[in-house]
């Protein structure tokens, strides 16, 4: 499972953002906004990494229960596959 | 997630595009440019310019208060732009170049495109422009209106 390439995460006053990048074109009608969370997930998931896997490191970064971060980490990963962003 | 991003937000990121040569899309909000931007869903292409804007351009620029707008160019002074969005009759004067961000080259109405060296569009550019005196009596009656209704009003028991 991988984020699709095209898209740039960036980090503007203390939230994140994702927005789809083409070589000369920047496409702001396209753009999502992560918090926090979201946005290390976001970075997980562009390193290819497995949905097991990012819970597992999400469990040792947050201080909450493993069946409330892999519910978390399954909507994440629901809506970007409902979103199209994901390989 | 969320999909709602204010242009302050985006602004740096998007300068850094404009900066490189690029071009940046997003969609503008409000009723100031109707009837050519409409409010649900178009998509503006902006780009910076070199040099100076021309006259009819839509400019992209920003107030000293931060707000961003989106009107025409109306008249190019010696170091200057008046400007006028096209559901306006309110002239906005002497906007400065350092406020100017970039100019509209074209439009995306869904998923056609509209470009702003599109004869149909330089055609209602020239029309729509010459109708400023029209928009000037509708915005005189409204307020006249909206003056009345608020004598009527207060004349109540």
């Amino acid at each position: 499972m991988k984020i699709k390439s095209g898209y740039l995460l960036r980090e503007v006053a203390g939230s994140f953002v994702v927005v789809p990048v083409g070589e000369e074109t920047l496409d702001f009608s396209g753009v999502i906004t992560l918090n926090e969370s979201g946005a290390q997930l976001w970075k997980k998931l562009e390193k290819g990494m497995s949905k097991d896997d990012v819970v597992k490191e999400m469990l040792s970064e947050y201080d909450a229960p493993e069946d409330v971060i892999r519910k978390d980490v399954d909507e994440f990963i629901e809506k970007l596959t409902g979103a199209d962003l994901l390989e | 997630m969320n999909k709602s991003v204010r242009l302050a937000q985006i602004y740096d990121i998007m300068k850094e595009k404009l900066d490189n040569g690029g071009d940046v899309i997003f969609n503008p909000h409000g009723i100031s440019m109707l009837p050519i931007l409409r409010n649900d869903g178009d998509r503006v292409v902006i780009r910076k310019k070199d040099g100076r804007l021309d006259k009819h351009d839509m400019a992209f620029f920003r107030r000293d208060n931060g707000q961003f707008v989106l009107h025409r160019v109306i008249k190019v002074n010696s170091d200057s732009y008046d400007m006028c969005g096209d559901n306006q009759s309110y002239i906005e004067k002497n906007v400065r170049e350092d406020q100017i961000i970039a100019y509209v080259t074209g439009i995306y109405r869904g998923d056609k495109y509209i470009s702003c060296d599109n004869k149909q569009y330089l055609l209602y550019v020239k029309i729509w422009t010459k109708g400023r005196f029209i928009r000037k009596i509708r915005d005189k009656t409204k307020g006249l209106l909206r003056k009345i209704k608020q004598k009527i009003s207060k004349s109540k028991p």
